[in-house]
């Protein structure tokens, strides 16, 4: 992969991958109560913030620095996997007591909803990515 | 018990709807506590949705063992620097440490949920096979609408 296409592609990861701690951070507010609420929506604007300011090409500067093409590349693909799993499990908790019934409240259907679109944010950088990387790998070839 | 909880555990379409229950029916006593069960195992439920922020933590530990593991073994390969490659390291075996604590408590929350979700629906089904036969339905008429 050529440097100007990994560079994308890592900070493409960073950035959503940024966006989603800081959504996941903020939504916390809505299953929190008293201080933890406003700690939580506080840390939701900080991370959302510092990613809309740029950390993300701080984040693949240094990677990149440190190791490389290699583990910039790698983590372009392996932090969106990671995000798109780990936010899935709770759409598909969350459906599933809605599946047999439960009469759930609406804060954790939300919340659910949040996860589910933090979870396609993430799906879509990993495609993308990998798109990105496999198309530029046969480019060369 | 306030009256206005006993609306909220009856399986009834019209809340306004009054049965007559002889105090002695067997029906009664074991729907009140099919009732009273399938709250407490909708509290649990909303106990473990509200755990949501774990989720966030992995994915953070995610970010941190990814970042620190790749680069204390690029570090360590490359010669960069052995203190860098040390201090990673350190960072690395940190976080897949958290990452690997945090992931087994969600999995047990997870189990614990799956429980919890089967048992209110049993519990649910319980309750309005009870209340049903409280109002006078048939055995075979009160399962049919147990579901």
């Amino acid at each position: 992969m050529q440097t100007a296409e990994t560079a994308k592609a890592s900070e493409r990861a960073w950035f959503v991958g940024l966006l989603s701690l800081g959504g996941a951070a903020a939504s916390s507010a809505l299953v929190s109560e008293g201080t933890s609420a406003v700690a939580y929506v506080l840390l939701g604007l900080l991370i959302v913030g510092a990613a809309l300011a740029g950390l993300h090409k701080r984040i693949h500067g240094f990677l990149h620095r440190l190791g490389g093409r290699w583990l910039a590349g790698f983590l372009a693909v392996f932090v969106p996997l990671g995000g798109t799993v780990v936010f899935a499990l709770y759409p598909v908790g969350i459906g599933f007591a809605l599946a047999v019934g439960v009469p759930l409240d609406t804060k954790f259907i939300v919340v659910a909803a949040v996860s589910a679109l933090l979870c396609l944010a993430n799906l879509a950088a990993l495609v993308v990515n990998t798109a990105a990387i496999l198309g530029n790998r046969q480019s060369r070839s | 018990m306030p009256g206005t909880r006993w609306r909220e555990l009856l399986c009834v379409d019209n809340p306004d709807e009054v049965i007559e229950v002889s105090r002695d029916d067997p029906y009664l006593q074991a729907f009140r506590l099919a009732a009273l069960n399938r709250q407490s195992r909708l509290s649990k439920i909303e106990d473990l949705a509200a755990q949501w922020p774990e989720l966030g933590l992995l994915f953070f530990e995610l970010y941190a063992a990814s970042g620190s593991c790749g680069g204390a073994a690029v570090a360590a390969m490359t010669g960069a620097g052995i203190p860098l490659a040390v201090a990673l390291l350190l960072g690395c075996g940190g976080s897949v440490a958290g990452f690997l604590y945090t992931g087994n408590e969600i999995a047990r929350d997870a189990g614990d949920l799956a429980n919890a979700m089967i048992a209110w629906w049993q519990h649910d089904s319980d309750a309005r096979y009870n209340f049903c036969r409280m109002e006078g339905g048939s055995d075979a008429d009160c399962r049919d609408r147990e579901g």
